[in-house]
């Protein structure tokens, strides 16, 4: 980023490459909306070019990163608020068209299950689970961007992850769905 | 210890399964059209961040100049504007002309005599008259004194002249200035001092008489041109003073009883007194206009 900010193009793509996809996922199952969770790709990326004049390595970029992704979801709820509650109930997680049809259709089967558990979660829950998951980061840093104490993190992040266990431990004959 | 151990996610709160069937199944990538839209935003910022120094640069003092440059023009509008040079003209003449109407007021012959009879022994016909009458009387010409002259006496105005005469203290250095120009730097004794002093009263009782003689010249001038110009006058002086002066031939008062101001009181009250109202009250308009300062000494 700081190479970026002398005018290095290059290390921004290098940057962005290894970035892009975890925070696609990211932005993919909390917006739960292909279209919005890219308009939101786009608003993040955008603010980190904006920002590259007055950015300070304080922190591992991935922070920094996963803190504007944050705060540009909440303020994407904000705005479309009305918009989200109508399609809450239809996540559009469809399969990747590259895969294989067997392939895609067994990954098709897991994603479900587990999208179908993920949507149980609540949105903190959620949350933090993805930042831990997508982004690597450690509680500390999970409370640093949600912006709660470490224990109320680690507390959701449990949660999350008792809840899945559980679901992904019964047996796939559409159970999985209750909460 | 135990936070390092927290961080590094024990099994209450990660689970190696879970995270293997996360990652399993989140195998979704940003499509590449999203990718060239954003690599294509990050690559164009450097050169918008490049204009946008240059503007920032030149922004303040080209908007410091355009407002300089707005500010000359909108001034050079309003100096050049043609509404406003007909205004200024108009000023300009009202207050060239006023002065001009109060120096010009009397305009005629009559006007002339009473602008003598106003500005007394000042004015220049009275000033020619006495070198006339001077040189007449001591066969040479004699300088006007600087001890007599009417602003030494405050003399200047002709109205009260007598009583600011009596009333006003004449400084003793203003004594001084009406001595000879010889003695005017030795030392003034007391006796010297009031000698000029009764030299000083002297002279302006003598200024009075010259003063009432010239009051009696132009009363008579004044009448003169009046009946020179009588039709005018009654014709545009309608309701005024000199409209309720009868003709000279049918005047009750003489005219060695109107250069006397209180013979020509007791005039009026004979003609009062002998029932002839019309004739008292056009002779005593007459005598208002020419002495307005008199005090009667008992109402007619």
């Amino acid at each position: 980023m700081l190479r970026y900010k002398d005018g290095d193009v290059a290390a921004f793509e290098t940057l962005y490459r290894r970035h892009n996809d975890s925070l696609y996922r990211y932005l993919l199952r909390r917006c739960l909306d292909r279209n919005a969770a890219e308009d939101v790709f786009q608003e993040v990326w955008g603010k980190i070019i904006k920002s590259r004049r007055s950015y300070r390595r304080t922190a591992k970029f991935t922070t920094f990163l996963y803190r504007v992704a944050h705060n540009c979801f909440i303020d994407h709820i904000r705005r479309n608020k009305r918009h989200l509650a109508a399609s809450d109930a239809d996540p559009d997680l469809s399969a990747d068209p590259s895969d294989e049809p067997d392939l895609a259709a067994e990954k098709g089967l897991a994603r479900e299950r587990l999208n179908a558990v993920l949507l149980t979660l609540p949105d903190e829950q959620r949350d933090v689970f993805l930042l831990h998951e997508e982004a690597g980061l450690t509680l500390d840093t999970i409370a640093h961007v949600t912006g709660v104490n470490r224990e109320t993190a680690k507390s959701r992040l449990r949660y999350a992850v008792n809840k899945l266990k559980a679901a992904l431990s019964e047996p796939a004959d559409g159970s999985g769905n209750q909460p | 210890m135990n936070q390092d151990r927290d961080n590094n996610l024990p099994s209450a709160e990660s689970d190696p399964l879970v995270s293997a069937e996360y990652r399993a199944s989140a195998t979704e990538r940003t499509p590449p059209a999203l990718d060239a839209v954003v690599l294509e935003k990050a690559r164009a910022a450097p050169k918008n961040a490049r204009l946008r120094g240059f503007y920032a640069l030149w922004f303040r003092p080209l908007a410091f100049v355009t407002t300089l440059v707005l500010s000359l023009a909108l001034l050079l509008e309003l100096t050049n504007t043609p509404q406003l040079q007909p205004i200024l003209d108009a000023e300009t003449e009202i207050g060239r002309r006023q002065p001009q109407a109060s120096e010009t007021a009397p305009t005629d012959a009559a006007d002339g005599v009473i602008s003598e009879f106003r500005h007394g022994v000042d004015s220049p016909a009275w000033i020619e008259r006495r070198d006339a009458k001077n040189e007449s009387t001591s066969g040479k010409p004699q300088s006007p004194e600087p001890s007599a002259s009417a602003e030494n006496l405050n003399l200047s105005d002709d109205v009260g002249d007598r009583e600011r005469f009596e009333l006003t203290p004449v400084p003793m250095n203003d004594v001084k200035t009406t001595q000879a120009p010889g003695s005017a730097n030795a030392p003034v004794s007391d006796e010297r001092a009031s000698a000029g002093f009764a030299e000083m009263i002297e002279a302006g009782s003598k200024r009075m008489q010259e003063k009432d003689s010239v009051m009696e010249t132009a009363i008579q001038g004044l009448h003169q041109t009046r009946a020179a110009e009588e039709p005018q006058i009654e014709e545009v002086a309608a309701g005024s003073a000199f409209a309720v002066v009868p003709d000279r031939a049918a005047r009750s008062c003489l005219e060695e009883q109107m250069s006397d101001p209180l013979k020509w009181w007791q005039c009026i009250t004979d003609l009062k007194a002998a029932g002839r109202d019309d004739d008292a009250k056009a002779e005593l308009d007459l005598f208002n206009a020419t002495y307005p300062d008199f005090e009667p000494p008992d109402a007619p």
